[in-house]
């Protein structure tokens, strides 16, 4: 199991190759007004939820569904992949 | 600035020699100077809501080492479209002057061509800085053959602005059509106070467009990366425009011979041109918000 700084980081890193350098502002604010908790403070049991808020989120900035499976896809693989 | 700029336009009385030389009556002209107005100010206003818009976006992202560079930018396209109203009202008021006093002619043309020359290069000068910075933000070298390739256009272009410029019989001495000169001034001045700062502003601003151009190209993150496409066509738009528009100022005389339709139908262009670019920015910048606001 990776240590939760570590999960952060890779979901920051998934979500970059869709949104750039501004993934990680991204991710912040799902973490922050979605979970209620700093991002320093994310554990592998809220990335359910998390991943969930960022298909929704996601959903807003494009209609490719492909691309908005893809990304969740990705983010759900990540406690697996570790 | 818009209610200045048409009470102006539509004060100032047509010059008769114009008048006689596209065979219009005083109506007619100021009919078509309508028509000209109308799409003028429409891109005035395009091009402020294009910065407000990128303005928008870079107040989100600040305190960010892209937000720091894409803030110079901002501020670069702020300047650029102030020039706009200003260059049009600057040229209303030069001739309102002038039409009062004709002495002054020769230095308010003088003052009006530098004082043009000064916003737009601040402009450029801003937009080429954010965009350097914003390369430097990936670590990514910046030369390629496309940038050889635009160089090459660059040189050859700067070669026939001078040229253009130079041979201008209305440069120093009124023109028989235009009734005025364009820069009062003699040649080696046009060349190293006018030419030469001008072909540095198109340089700062190629070079803005390829820097941008890279960036996007190498940067992370699909929908970032075509949101961002927008604001550097757009940018790249801007500065053929205004590379376009100042071609023309210094082929007055070749203008001046042109019949109305042709003289209309270049000016439709360029202003297309111009809104095209601040409609992509404004394009872009609404996208790049949206990310950061979702």
């Amino acid at each position: 199991m990776a240590k939760d700084s570590d999960l952060y980081t890779y979901v920051v890193s998934v979500t970059a190759d869709y949104l750039g350098p501004a993934a990680q502002r991204f991710i912040d604010r799902q973490i922050q007004n979605h979970l209620d908790k700093e991002p320093s403070e994310l554990t592998i049991r809220d990335l359910p939820q998390l991943v969930d808020w960022i298909r929704v989120s996601v959903a807003f900035l494009t209609e490719d569904r492909q691309l908005i499976d893809e990304l969740t896809q990705k983010l759900r693989s990540l406690p697996r992949s570790h | 600035l818009i209610a200045a700029y048409c009470v102006l336009s539509l004060t100032i009385k047509p010059d008769a020699a114009t008048l006689a030389h596209y065979g219009l009556s005083e109506t007619q002209a100021r009919v078509i100077n309508i028509a000209v107005i109308v799409p003028y100010v429409i891109i005035w206003y395009v091009a402020f809501f294009g910065f407000i818009r990128i303005k928008q976006y870079v107040y989100l992202i600040h305190d960010n080492r892209d937000g720091k560079a894409l803030k110079v930018i901002s501020d670069g396209l702020m300047f650029l479209a102030i020039s706009l109203p200003a260059s049009a009202i600057l040229a209303n008021l030069k001739t309102t002057i002038s039409n009062h006093d004709g002495a002054l002619i020769q230095s308010t043309t003088i003052l009006y061509n530098y004082v043009t020359l000064a916003i737009v290069l601040v402009g450029a000068w801003f937009v080429a800085y954010g965009a350097r910075r914003l390369v430097r933000t990936l670590n990514q070298k910046s030369y390629s053959k496309t940038q050889l390739l635009i160089m090459g256009v660059f040189v050859i272009f700067c070669v026939l602005y001078t040229y253009v410029t130079l041979t201008d019989p209305a440069r120093r001495t009124p023109g028989e059509l235009t009734g005025t000169a364009a820069y009062y001034l003699p040649d080696f001045l046009v060349f190293s106070t006018i030419v030469i700062p001008y072909i540095f502003l198109w340089f700062l601003g190629l070079q803005a467009a390829y820097y941008l151009h890279v960036y996007r190209r190498n940067v992370a993150g699909v929908l970032y990366r075509n949101a961002l496409g927008f604001v550097s066509s757009g940018i790249a738009f801007v500065v053929v425009s205004f590379m376009i528009l100042r071609l023309l100022v210094s082929m007055s005389s070749f203008l001046s011979g042109l019949t109305l339709k042709y003289l209309l139908a270049f000016i439709y262009v360029l202003l297309i041109i111009i809104g095209t670019g601040y409609v992509l920015i404004a394009i872009g910048a609404k996208k790049l918000k949206k990310i950061e606001e979702v």
